[in-house]
């Protein structure tokens, strides 16, 4: 696949023979090793599945990551995180009796459930409108025992 | 035919070349496997043929990978191995023709060229590279490249004059 000498007639011909004696030195001869070695990477590149899956691998990547961004974008709205809270404090329900209980070592109590509420306020910064989440906390209240 | 097919053919047909101009600059060879082994693969990795003369893509793939390899281990200066470019256990029946004194000659004026005149002269005569495939080997004008050949070639004749003549 090389090319032929341009203008070997431009050339002296005392030049063309010491061209010849250069040639015709001893240089030194690449390896059997790297023959192998080029053979083993031609060999690896030439994997036909993987000039196909290059560019299918790409796209595919490319695509899953725009599907991310437009749904990060489109659920901008949704985050809590745009939510600045107000502030918490409880309110109380009331109480409910639930009758005596038996502790584990044999003790009659009285028992009974205060009904608190979790109050807390938020304020939304896009429209200004305050709101609230009311989360019942009952607590288990045990009382003493019985006299009786 | 496949990019890396034809790419083992060219480097089968060239491999003596391509060691050979990799061998004159690195001045060392395993240095010089390593740097043909990174000009295939660089031509390879590409995965399609190059646009302009394979032959020339590849030599010029080899060299700057034997550029690379002698700035990043700083191997510039360092002395040639025994025997240098040159392996005397090889017998060629050219050299049997000439006496022993103007091969050793010639050879000695080969390793006192510069390095821009001995890898023109290496392309030329070894790897048998027309000018126009050296000066897009080498990256320069072609006229720089024929003023680096004559005055190789030049170089040359005045050292082995006297067995010529």
């Amino acid at each position: 696949m090389s090319t032929p000498d341009p203008a070997p007639a431009l050339l002296p011909a005392a030049d063309l023979e010491i061209e010849r004696l250069v040639a015709a030195l001893p240089f030194r001869r690449p390896s059997a090793q790297l023959d192998a070695r080029i053979a083993a990477t031609a060999s690896f590149e030439s994997r036909a599945v993987i000039h196909r899956m290059r560019w299918p691998a790409a796209a595919a990547a490319i695509f899953l990551l725009g599907c991310g961004l437009a749904a990060g974008w489109a659920a901008r709205g949704l985050a809590p995180a745009g939510w600045m809270p107000i502030g918490t404090h409880w309110e109380a329900g009331g109480l409910r009796e639930l009758g005596d209980g038996v502790l584990r070592s044999g003790q009659v109590v009285r028992q009974a459930e205060a009904q608190y509420v979790r109050i807390e306020r938020f304020r939304d910064p896009r429209t200004g409108a305050t709101f609230e989440i009311r989360t019942p906390e009952p607590r288990l209240i045990i009382g003493r025992p019985r006299a009786d | 035919m496949h990019h890396a097919e034809s790419t083992s053919i060219l480097y089968a047909e060239q491999r003596q070349g391509l060691f050979a101009v990799a061998l004159a600059i690195v001045r060392d060879p395993a240095l010089a496997e390593d740097a043909v082994h990174d000009g295939v693969l660089r031509v390879l990795a590409r995965g399609r043929p190059p646009e302009g003369d394979p032959v020339a893509f590849l030599y010029a793939a080899v060299r700057n990978a034997a550029i690379d390899l002698t700035r990043r281990r700083r191997v510039r200066q360092a002395a040639p191995l025994d025997g240098g470019m040159f392996d005397d256990r090889q017998t060629d029946p050219l050299l049997r023709a000439i006496d022993r004194e103007a091969s050793e000659r010639l050879r000695a004026a080969i390793e006192s060229l510069t390095p821009e005149q001995r890898e023109v002269i290496v392309l030329r005569s070894v790897a048998r590279l027309g000018f126009e495939q050296i000066a897009s080997v080498c990256g320069v004008p072609l006229g720089t490249v024929a003023a680096r050949y004559h005055r190789a070639i030049a170089a040359l004749r005045s050292q082995i004059q006297e067995t010529l003549a």
